[in-house]
């Protein structure tokens, strides 16, 4: 109990110094503010002579840098200019992209019809080449040593009918090899 | 007596009567010289803010927005103004110290009173902060739109800046009781 007492008498005693010592801030600050507010600064005042130079200055300055007109200071309009820029640029950059790929054939012949390995080659190709080898190189050889280059096909059609030969001669020689003999005997 | 209003004044020089600006340099640039003055020591520096504070308002009169009074878009020109002075002394002061000692105003002719001397010590934000609610009698609203800040903002920013010039007036008057102190030991000892 007594040491309950003796904490209430300190938590009041320091409620009893915060509260004087907001006090004695606030009086500090009234004071500040009053002196901020009533006091004004002794300096010299602008002479009507300073002002006449003032404004022959800037009106010098001004010939220098004439003010900006009101249609560019608009934001609106800065947006319009923006957005203008916007449509010229999407609209002339594929127009030169696209004449820099018909170059490669300037007087628009007709290609021959190709055939559907060979069309997927050249096309991949074409695209190995403008494109940056490192994303497309790994998916174009993959491509072509499997599927689409010809020459790896026909190869290994070739090893599949040869294959196919071996097996062939081997069972004919297998069946009619017997009969052979017995006919020579 | 016939009181012409900023907006009109503006709106005649947007329409092409650029010698109308005359009547706002008349009308505002009393206030503005003091702003600056109370602030900085160098007679040029202050001469170079205000004509450029003008020059800036003159040549970007068609973003002024008319919602607000011609005197805080002023002001807010003028602060910015003042910042960019203070960047750049501090960015000279790393190059060359010796550059900084141009015409200084003579203490005589610069008798500011003497809480204004001691605001002047504080920084470019605080100091404007206090100008611009204690002598130009500005709403805190208006203060926030010159800050560019929000109306808590402005309020915690105005007790933070009584706080330090209190600390400065505090540390004044000690060094004025030092001195006092300092001459009567002195005449005692002769």
């Amino acid at each position: 109990m007594k040491l309950l007492r003796e904490t209430k008498k300190l938590f009041c005693r320091e409620v009893r110094f915060k509260k004087g010592k907001k006090m004695s801030q606030s009086f500090d600050d009234n004071s500040i503010i009053k002196s901020l507010k009533t006091e004004r600064l002794n300096g010299p005042d602008f002479t009507n002579a300073q002002k006449e130079q003032l404004a022959k200055i800037i009106q010098g300055k001004v010939a220098q840098h004439p003010r900006e007109s009101s249609k560019i200071q608009n934001g609106v309009s800065h947006h319009f200019l923006i957005a203008a820029l916007l449509v010229i640029c999407a609209g002339v950059i594929p127009f030169f992209l696209g004449n820099s790929q018909t170059t490669n054939n300037p007087l628009g012949e007709a290609e021959p019809v190709q055939t559907n390995n060979d069309s997927h080659a050249k096309v991949f190709q074409e695209m190995v080449e403008k494109w940056d080898p490192d994303v497309l190189g790994g998916v174009a050889s993959q491509f072509f040593s499997t599927k689409a280059n010809p020459l790896v096909s026909f190869n290994n059609e070739i090893e599949a009918l040869n294959s196919v030969r071996t097996d062939i001669l081997s069972s004919f020689y297998a069946e009619f090899q017997p009969l052979a003999s017995t006919e020579q005997n | 007596m016939n009181f012409e209003t900023d907006n009109s004044i503006v709106n005649r020089i947007r329409n092409g009567h650029s010698e109308d600006f005359k009547l706002l340099i008349d009308r505002y640039s009393d206030r503005i010289y003091k702003f600056i003055y109370a602030k900085s020591n160098i007679r040029n520096d202050i001469d170079d803010i205000l004509q450029e504070t003008f020059l800036k308002a003159f040549l970007h009169l068609n973003k002024y927005d008319e919602k607000y009074q011609f005197s805080t878009w002023l002001f807010t020109i003028a602060y910015r103004e003042m910042c960019r002075f203070v960047l750049n002394q501090k960015n000279k002061s790393h190059l060359n110290i010796e550059l900084l000692e141009p015409i200084v105003v003579s203490k005589t002719e610069k008798s500011n009173s003497g809480i204004w001397q001691s605001a002047a010590k504080l920084n470019v934000t605080f100091y404007t902060l206090l100008w611009l609610k204690y002598h130009e009698e500005l709403e805190v609203k208006e203060i926030a739109a010159i800050m560019k800040s929000s109306v808590p903002m402005v309020k915690v920013n105005l007790f933070r800046a009584r706080k330090q010039l209190k600390k400065i007036i505090e540390s004044n008057n000690n060094e004025v009781v030092t001195r006092n102190e300092e001459i009567v030991l002195s005449r005692s000892s002769i």
